[in-house]
C-alpha cells in the first residue's frame, strides 16, 4: 500500500489530576505488522490512543514518525501523518450514504466549485470497499447495513485518508461473533500490504490470532513487548495482570493450623458403588476441587448444596449433622452456592440488580412483606463492595456484562452471611478485570472466616485460589495437594 | 422486564428518601414517574384502546355511560375478574390453571347441595371456599411433587371436577334457596353491587400479594428462572402449592359470586370461562412464559373484555360478528403491546 512507516514513542508520560495516566511509556510501531496493545481498563490504553490522535498532549516524552520528531497537537496533524482511528463506539452517520460516511469530513468536490462530486465519491468508495473484500453499495444508506459492515465502512474511511497506521480500539466489541473473524482478516490484509496496525482489545484469542507483537500497559506503565514466537495466553495474562495479582490470595489469608472444620464429610460415597472418602474444609480455608468429566467433583458439589443425596457417609456442618433435603435447607444452614451455569442456574434475567441480590434471602423482609428500602440498601452495599458496575441498582441485570452479573450473583450469596461457599466455575465467561474482583472477594470472604469450596475446570484458577486442592477421579477423592505442592502437573497426574 | 418486578420498588424508591448515589439524576416529580410507569406498563396500549373504545361507545350510544350500564358491566365481569387475580399469580409463576371454570361450577353445586341438605348458607359458602382451595392444593401437589406439567395437571382436574359436579348434581341445575346468597347478589354499598366490591377487594389482595410480599417476589423469580430460584434457596414446590391453592381459592370466591348471580347450582355452568380468564390475563400483559405480569394489567384486560361484550350488544352488532370484532381487537391490542415493548426495550 503506502510506503511503510515507523512510529516511535519514547518516555511518554501524561498526568491527569490525581492520577498518572501514562508513566514513561515507550512503544514502536512499524508498517507491515499488527501490534496489539493490551491492559486492563484504566491501564492507559485510551490515553495513549488520544495522544496519538492529537486529542491530548503528552507532558513529557517524544514521538517520532519516520525518524523525525513530531508534535501531534491537533487531530488534523495526526491525519496528515497518516494515522487513522477506528474507535470503540461506532462514529458513523447512520442516515447518510455509505460513500458519504467513507469521505465524511473530506467529501470530493467538483474542482473549484464546492459542489459535491457524487460520481467521483461513489466510484472511489466502491473501489475502497471492494479492495476490503466487501460488497457494499456506496449509494445505500448506512443504516441498511449491519454492525459488521459499518465497521468496515469506518475502516474504509481510514483508508480513504491514505492511512499508514490504523489504530483500532476494540473494533469487534459491537460485532456478532461470526463477523469478528472477517474483520480480523481484513485487518491482517491491511498489515500484509505494508500498513501498520495498533490493535487494542480485551479479547485474548483475537489478539493471539492476529498479532505480530504484543505490548502491555499496567497502571499507566509500560510492561513490555513480546514477539509472536514467545506469545502465549498465559504470558499475556501475566503481563496484563502482573505477578502480584496472580498471587493475590496469599496476602492476608491467615489460616490457623488447628482451625475448626466448618464442613466435615466422613466416608461419603457419591454413588452406591463408588469408594468412600473423607473431606473437610476449615473456616477461612479455600479448597479447590478438580477432576475430569464425571470424576465426581461436580456431584460432590451438588451434595454439599442439597441438590443431591450421598449414597452413604455422614456430613457435618458447623459441628452439627448436615443432610440438606434441598438447596433451601442448605441455604438455611448457611451454605451459599454459585452455580456453574450463570444464565440457566443463577440469573433472574427479568429482574433488577436489587432483586437479584435479594432473591431467596430473608434480609430486607418483615412479616412476609418486602422492605424495598432495605433491599436497596443491601444492593448498594454490595455494589460498592464488589465493584458491580451498574448505573443504578434498580437497573435490569440483563443490561450488565457477564462479569458484573456474576458479581451480582456472588453478592446474593455473601449477603446471607453464609458459613460455607460452594463456587462452581466462579469466573466462567467473566472478563479478566471482573475475574480479579471475584478472586479478591473470595479471598476476602475466606479471610473473614468462611469456608470456601471452589470447583473449577481452570487449572490456573485452582492454583491461584486454593489453599488445598482435592482431586477427584472415579467418583472419589484421588488425592490432595497442600498449597506448596500444587502445580498443574501434580493436579493432572492425580486426575488422570 | 425490570418494571414487572420492581415497579412498586422503584416508585417507592423515588418518593422516599434516597440512598443511591445517582439519586439526583433519577429523582423526578411523581407525576412523570407515574407517566413513565404507565408507558412501560405491560397493559399500557390496551388501556388506551379501552379508553378509545369507551369514548366511542359513549358517543355512539345513549346508554353506555349510564350508571345502570356500568353496574351491568361490573356484575358481568365480577366472577371472571376474581378468578383472573388467581390466574395472574399462576401465569406469573410460569404456570397455568385451566381448572378454574370447573371449580366455579363445582362451587355453585357444592353450595346448592349443602344448602339443600339443610346446612346454613354461611357454612356452605365457607365449605365451598375450603373445597376450592383444597382442589388448588391438589393441583399444586400434582405440579410440584409429581412434576406434572401445569397444563396437563389442571386439564385433568378441570375434567375431573366438572364430572364430579355433574355426578353430585345428577346433571341437573337446582335453585339455591338461600337469603344470604341472594343478598350477596343484590346488596349495594353506596350504590356499588357487593360482587363488584368483593372483586375489588380480591384485586387489592392479589396485587398486595404479588407486588409486596416475599411470596409474590418469589413467584416472579420462579417464573423468570425456576432453576435459579431453586438453587437460590427458594422452596419452589412449596411456592407452587401456594400458587395453585390461591388459584383455587380465588376460583371458589368467583364461584360464590357466580352462584349468587345465577341463584342456582349449575354443573354445566361457566363452561369455557377458563379461556376467558386466561385471555384477560394475557391481554393484561402477563407473559405465558412467566416472570412478567401484574394484577393491574389483568384488571384492564378483564375490563376490556367486559366493555367489548357490553358495547357490541349496545350497538346491536349481530352475534356472529361480535366474535369477529372481539378477536380483531384482541389480536391488535396484543400485537401493539409487543411492538411497543420491542421498541422501548421494556420487554423480552
Amino acid at each position: 500500500m503506502q510506503n511503510s512507516l515507523s512510529v516511535e514513542l519514547t518516555g511518554v508520560s501524561r498526568q491527569y489530576p490525581g492520577q498518572l495516566a501514562l508513566d514513561d511509556v515507550s512503544l514502536d510501531l512499524r508498517g507491515g505488522e499488527v501490534h496489539s496493545l493490551v491492559g486492563e481498563n484504566g491501564a492507559g490504553k485510551s490515553t495513549l490512543i488520544k495522544i496519538l490522535a492529537g486529542v491530548e498532549q503528552p507532558d513529557t516524552g517524544r514521538i517520532r514518525v519516520d525518524g523525525s520528531d513530531v508534535a501531534i497537537s491537533t487531530p488534523a496533524i495526526a491525519r496528515d501523518l497518516g494515522l487513522a482511528f477506528v474507535h470503540q463506539e461506532p462514529t458513523a452517520a447512520l442516515h447518510m450514504s455509505v460513500a458519504e460516511n467513507v469521505f465524511i469530513g473530506d467529501l470530493p468536490t467538483i474542482r473549484g466549485t464546492g459542489f459535491l462530486d457524487r460520481s467521483e465519491m461513489n466510484d472511489r468508495a466502491a473501489q475502497l470497499l471492494s479492495g476490503l473484500g466487501v460488497s457494499v453499495d456506496p449509494r445505500r444508506i448506512l443504516s441498511e447495513y449491519g454492525a459488521a459492515t459499518r465497521r468496515v465502512v469506518e475502516i474504509a474511511r481510514a483508508l480513504a485518508q491514505d492511512a499508514r497506521l490504523l489504530v483500532l480500539d476494540e473494533p469487534t466489541a459491537a460485532l456478532p461473533r461470526e463477523d469478528r473473524q472477517s474483520l480480523l482478516e481484513l485487518v491482517r490484509r491491511f498489515a500484509d500490504t505494508g500498513g501498520g496496525v495498533l490493535y487494542v482489545s480485551h479479547h485474548l484469542d483475537e489478539i493471539m490470532s492476529i498479532s505480530d507483537r504484543l505490548s502491555a500497559l499496567r497502571n499507566g506503565k509500560y510492561v513490555g513487548t513480546i514477539d509472536r514466537a514467545e506469545m502465549t495466553r498465559e504470558l499475556a495474562i501475566e503481563m496484563i495482570l502482573g505477578e502480584q495479582v496472580r498471587h493475590y490470595h496469599r496476602i492476608g489469608r491467615v489460616l490457623s493450623e488447628d482451625g475448626a472444620a466448618t464442613l466435615k464429610a466422613e466416608r461419603v460415597r457419591i454413588g452406591a458403588s463408588s469408594d468412600p472418602f473423607d473431606f473437610r474444609v476449615r473456616a477461612g480455608e479455600v479448597v479447590g476441587l478438580f477432576g475430569r468429566v464425571d470424576a465426581g467433583h461436580e456431584q460432590f458439589c451438588r451434595i454439599l448444596v442439597g441438590d443431591r443425596r450421598p449414597a452413604g457417609g455422614i456430613l457435618e456442618l458447623g459441628g452439627k449433622a448436615y443432610a440438606p433435603l434441598s438447596p433451601y435447607h442448605a441455604r438455611r444452614r448457611g451454605v451459599g452456592v454459585l452455580p456453574g451455569e450463570r444464565k440457566r442456574q443463577a440469573v433472574f434475567a427479568l429482574g433488577t440488580v436489587t432483586a437479584n441480590i435479594n432473591a431467596g434471602g430473608t434480609k430486607g423482609t418483615s412479616f412476609g412483606f418486602v422492605r424495598d428500602s432495605m433491599q436497596r440498601a443491601t444492593a448498594e452495599t454490595w455494589r460498592s463492595t464488589l465493584g458491580i458496575k451498574v448505573p443504578s441498582v434498580v437497573d435490569g441485570i440483563s443490561t450488565l456484562s457477564g462479569g458484573n452479573q456474576q458479581k451480582t450473583v456472588f453478592a446474593r450469596l455473601l449477603a446471607r452471611e453464609p458459613q460455607l461457599l460452594v463456587l462452581e466455575n466462579p469466573t466462567a465467561g467473566v472478563d479478566l478485570g471482573a475475574r480479579q474482583d471475584i478472586y479478591r472477594a473470595i479471598d476476602q470472604a475466606a479471610s473473614t472466616g468462611l469456608a470456601v469450596v471452589v470447583l473449577s475446570d481452570d487449572l490456573d484458577e485452582i492454583r491461584l485460589l486454593s489453599d488445598r486442592v482435592v482431586v477427584f477421579r472415579n467418583a472419589t477423592v484421588a488425592g490432595e495437594l497442600e498449597h506448596s505442592e500444587v502445580s498443574s502437573e501434580a493436579i493432572l497426574e492425580l486426575a488422570l | 422486564m425490570s418494571e414487572t418486578l420492581d415497579d412498586p420498588l422503584t416508585v417507592s424508591a423515588r418518593s422516599g428518601p434516597q440512598t443511591a448515589p445517582d439519586a439526583p439524576r433519577r429523582a423526578s416529580s411523581r407525576r412523570s414517574e407515574w407517566l413513565s410507569d404507565f408507558i412501560r406498563h405491560p397493559a399500557g396500549v390496551l388501556f388506551v384502546v379501552l379508553a378509545i373504545l369507551c369514548i366511542w361507545l359513549g358517543l355512539a350510544t345513549e346508554n353506555f355511560f349510564t350508571r345502570n350500564n356500568w353496574i351491568a358491566i361490573g356484575l358481568a365481569i365480577a366472577f371472571v375478574g376474581i378468578a383472573a387475580v388467581g390466574q395472574t399469580i399462576a401465569v406469573v409463576s410460569g404456570g397455568l390453571d385451566l381448572s378454574q371454570e370447573s371449580v366455579i361450577a363445582f362451587t355453585s353445586v357444592v353450595i346448592a347441595q349443602l344448602v339443600a341438605d339443610g346446612m346454613s348458607s354461611s357454612t356452605a359458602i365457607g365449605a365451598a371456599l375450603v373445597i376450592g382451595t383444597f382442589i388448588g392444593l391438589v393441583n399444586g401437589v400434582l405440579i410440584a411433587y409429581l412434576r406434572v406439567n401445569p397444563v396437563i395437571a389442571t386439564l385433568g382436574s378441570m375434567t375431573f371436577i366438572r364430572g364430579f359436579a355433574r355426578v353430585w348434581a345428577d346433571d341437573t341445575s337446582s335453585i339455591i334457596r338461600s337469603d344470604l346468597l341472594r343478598d350477596i347478589g343484590l346488596t349495594r354499598v353506596f350504590g356499588i353491587p357487593l360482587p363488584v366490591i368483593i372483586m375489588l377487594v380480591c384485586i387489592g389482595l392479589g396485587s398486595l400479594i404479588l407486588s409486596r410480599t416475599v411470596f409474590g417476589r418469589n413467584v416472579y423469580f420462579m417464573g423468570d428462572n425456576i432453576e435459579a430460584a431453586r438453587l437460590a434457596g427458594i422452596r419452589v414446590p412449596v411456592m407452587q402449592l401456594g400458587v395453585y391453592a390461591l388459584c383455587g381459592f380465588f376460583a371458589a370466591v368467583a364461584g360464590v359470586i357466580f352462584a349468587a348471580k345465577v341463584g342456582s347450582g349449575l354443573p354445566f355452568g361457566a363452561n369455557g370461562a377458563s379461556l376467558t380468564i386466561i385471555t384477560a390475563v394475557i391481554l393484561g400483559g402477563a407473559s405465558l412464559s412467566g416472570g412478567i405480569g401484574r394484577v393491574s394489567g389483568t384488571v384492564i384486560g378483564v375490563l376490556t373484555l367486559g366493555v367489548i361484550d357490553n358495547g357490541l350488544i349496545l350497538v346491536d352488532v349481530a352475534n356472529s360478528w361480535q366474535s369477529v370484532i372481539l378477536g380483531l381487537i384482541l389480536v391488535t391490542a396484543v400485537a401493539l403491546d409487543q411492538v411497543r415493548l420491542r421498541v422501548s426495550g421494556a420487554g423480552r
